[in-house]
């Protein structure tokens, strides 16, 4: 089964045209990309980004924004890499709800 | 296997697990080379980390519409062209 980006012959109605206005969250990852990715760190590949991308569940590729799905792949290859893992995600996540 | 500009090939039709840059509505179709662009690693290996070795040969092959697609109603001589990866390919 092809994965959710792979849409060629499906019917999605006409293109959104507008523009897009970039968000501050939109640029938070876009540098968080750089500083991680074959630019930067080299913690992993643009292609491993993409895979992560692709492999998103259906409904979530459809609902998250552009910036929403590149996050989301970061996430996953960092986990996948070790370095850090979900419990201390998890963790850090908790204490910054208590905080906000 | 030696492809070249002006070859008939036609693309793998497996759905093969994994990271694919094989557009799926293309796998089976027939078309032509139009361009090599290169060799370049394999973007489907480097996608889990491994080197992508041996390079692979990457083709711009150009497809007829009405071969593409079965209720294709436009003209005969339209066509979509897509980037594909030479272990995709075979001779037609």
């Amino acid at each position: 089964m092809p994965g959710p980006h792979d849409v060629g012959g499906k019917d999605f109605g006409p293109i959104d045209r507008q523009d897009h206005q970039r968000t501050a969250f939109d640029t938070h990852v876009d540098v968080l990309q750089q500083l991680m990715g074959g630019g930067g760190a080299r913690l992993y590949r643009v292609d491993e980004l993409r895979r992560c991308i692709e492999s998103l569940a259906p409904a979530d590729y459809h609902r998250f924004s552009y910036y929403q799905k590149w996050l989301t792949a970061m996430r996953t290859l960092l986990l996948e890499k070790g370095l850090f893992s979900r419990q201390e995600l998890d963790r850090r996540l908790e204490h910054m709800r208590r905080q906000s | 296997m030696n492809l070249s500009i002006g070859d008939r090939v036609r693309v793998r039709a497996g759905d093969p697990p994994g990271h694919i840059r094989t557009p799926y509505y293309l796998r089976g179709k027939e078309g032509v080379i139009v361009a090599r662009w290169g060799e370049f690693r394999n973007p489907e290996e480097l996608a889990y980390g491994k080197q992508g070795l041996p390079k692979r040969t990457l083709f711009l092959v150009r497809f007829r519409q009405c071969d593409v697609w079965p209720d294709f109603i436009g003209g005969a001589h339209d066509t979509v062209s897509a980037d594909i990866y030479d272990h995709w390919l075979e001779q037609a």
